[in-house]
């Protein structure tokens, strides 16, 4: 079908490909059959309500205008896994990524359990190539918890998604903590993916300080992936649930490394801040948090960046992401061609992510 | 063959109390920790501190055990690098920071009130 053409078939990997971020495109009328009331009649009126209404951005753009249009259906998704050659793909949300910058805790707990239900009934259903995140309400922890048990053991969900942005307070908060029991106890991989952050309150950083798109992008999802990741890191999120683990997508890669480097330095001089730890914190985080790829950033001529994968998180935790059908997503080929190894390719296009998701080789089941 | 080496009179150097010797080229620190002896290189190992002229107190621990709350314990026998705040527990020699690293640890003796260590 048309809208599976837009990436050409010559993008395709000679390597077992898993996509790990891929969007749906929910609105108020998909999620409105699954939602409680009274908030169903919320997204049965006219009016576009928040998150929908939250846009992230101001600015004219520039994105190209022939952005792929989101599947609609799970034959279109199956039917761009085919053109791209993934054997799996790991849906996220789409205008739910901003529902931690909601107000109003019961309709953001309400749209998450409508958008899990949604999720189960009408993606995943079959638990084989599609597979899901469901997502978690930062404003009401306990219900958040509740839907993780819910799921648990439902065979098309394979994470938790924890939405970063206007999140207040950062992820390491010990209101989150039945988030995390759950998704422990679930064994289900938390996913951190950030959404317009730097534009919603609970960034960590004045908005009017970043004037364009460029400014915005490069500063918003490190930064913020990197206050959630240093916040969770101070109240011990990492030893206090050891079998967490923890993906950071939509951040890029590089962001990591700095952190990682300065969290041990100040440990070594601050340890006593955090004395749940009783090793460096690259200890802890080099067995605990993954990374996808998205956006793919590139080595320099005298540095790869599979070099800079193996000071940071390892080359055995990253997961490939495309983040489509958004217009600025990377094609296996892009990242296949920014690393410079077979076997980290391999790993990170398909073996880290089957490993990570529990998900079988082939495309079968 | 170890070779004992006096420190101080044990009059001088009383529970809380430490001193830096040098011996053979080797700054020594020996504390007394309620009422034991112990001798550590007067060296951090991350950036060649003067790790005996640290301060000593306690640490910060949490653990399933203290309901994950910090919990100060081991008072009195913990020296802090005075560089960049390493600590060390003296009596083991053990790094607090990290697992694999330990000091090495002279043995301690009393010999008529003079306190020696060997070498």
């Amino acid at each position: 079908m048309a809208t599976t053409l837009h990436i050409p078939p010559t993008t395709q990997t000679a390597h077992s490909l898993v996509d790990a971020d891929l969007h749906l495109a929910e609105t108020p009328a998909d999620l409105a059959p699954y939602c409680d009331l009274p908030w169903r009649r919320v997204l049965e009126d006219s009016a576009v309500n928040p998150p929908w209404s939250v846009t992230g951005t101001t600015l004219p753009t520039f994105h190209p205008s022939d952005a792929a249009p989101p599947a609609r259906t799970p034959a279109a998704m199956l039917a761009h896994l085919d053109a791209t050659g993934a054997t799996h793909g790991v849906l996220l949300p789409g205008a739910l990524l901003r529902l931690g910058a909601l107000p109003t805790v019961a309709y953001a707990a309400a749209l998450a359990r409508a958008y899990n239900r949604w999720l189960v009934e009408a993606w995943v259903a079959d638990g084989k190539r599609l597979r899901g995140a469901i997502v978690a309400t930062p404003q009401d922890p306990a219900d958040a918890a509740a839907e993780i048990a819910r799921y648990a053991s439902h065979g098309g969900i394979v994470a938790v998604l924890l939405p970063v942005a206007g999140v207040d307070p950062l992820w390491g908060d010990r209101r989150y903590d039945p988030i995390y029991a759950a998704a422990a106890a679930a064994n289900l991989p938390v996913i951190l993916h950030g959404g317009a952050d730097v534009l919603l309150p609970g960034s960590p950083n004045l908005v009017t300080q970043f004037a364009t798109p460029f400014e915005q992008l490069a500063v918003s999802h490190p930064l913020i992936a990197g206050a959630n990741l240093v916040s969770m890191v101070g109240t011990g999120v990492f030893p206090r649930f050891p079998s967490l683990r923890v993906v950071f997508a939509e951040a890029g890669v590089s962001w990591f490394a700095h952190f990682l480097l300065r969290m041990d330095k100040e440990y070594n001089e601050n340890r006593r801040d955090i004395p749940f730890y009783t090793d460096r914190v690259s200890a802890y985080l080099r067995r605990q948090v993954w990374l996808g790829t998205h956006p793919m950033e590139r080595g320099t001529a005298d540095a790869t960046l599979d070099d800079l994968l193996r000071l940071s998180c390892g080359i055995g935790q990253v997961v490939y992401g495309s983040h489509w059908p958004l217009a600025d997503h990377d094609t296996a080929q892009g990242v296949e061609d920014a690393l410079s190894e077979d076997d980290t390719r391999a790993m990170i296009l398909g073996t880290n992510a089957r490993a990570l998701f529990a998900l079988p080789d082939g495309t079968e089941g | 063959m170890a070779t004992a080496f006096a420190v101080a009179h044990e009059t001088e150097l009383l529970p809380g109390k430490s001193r830096i010797i040098t011996v053979r080229g080797v700054e020594i620190g020996v504390f007394n920790v309620g009422g034991e002896y112990h001798a550590i290189p007067n060296l951090c190992f991350h950036q060649w501190g003067p790790l005996c002229a640290g301060k000593v107190s306690g640490t910060l621990a949490a653990s399933e055990e203290t309901g994950w709350r910090p919990r100060w314990e081991r008072e009195g026998q913990i020296v802090i690098c005075p560089w960049h705040s390493l600590e060390f527990d003296l009596t083991t020699g053990q790094c607090v920071a990290y697992p694999r690293v330990k000091l090495r640890r002279y043995p301690v003796s009393v010999e008529n009130g003079i306190v020696k260590v060997h070498i």
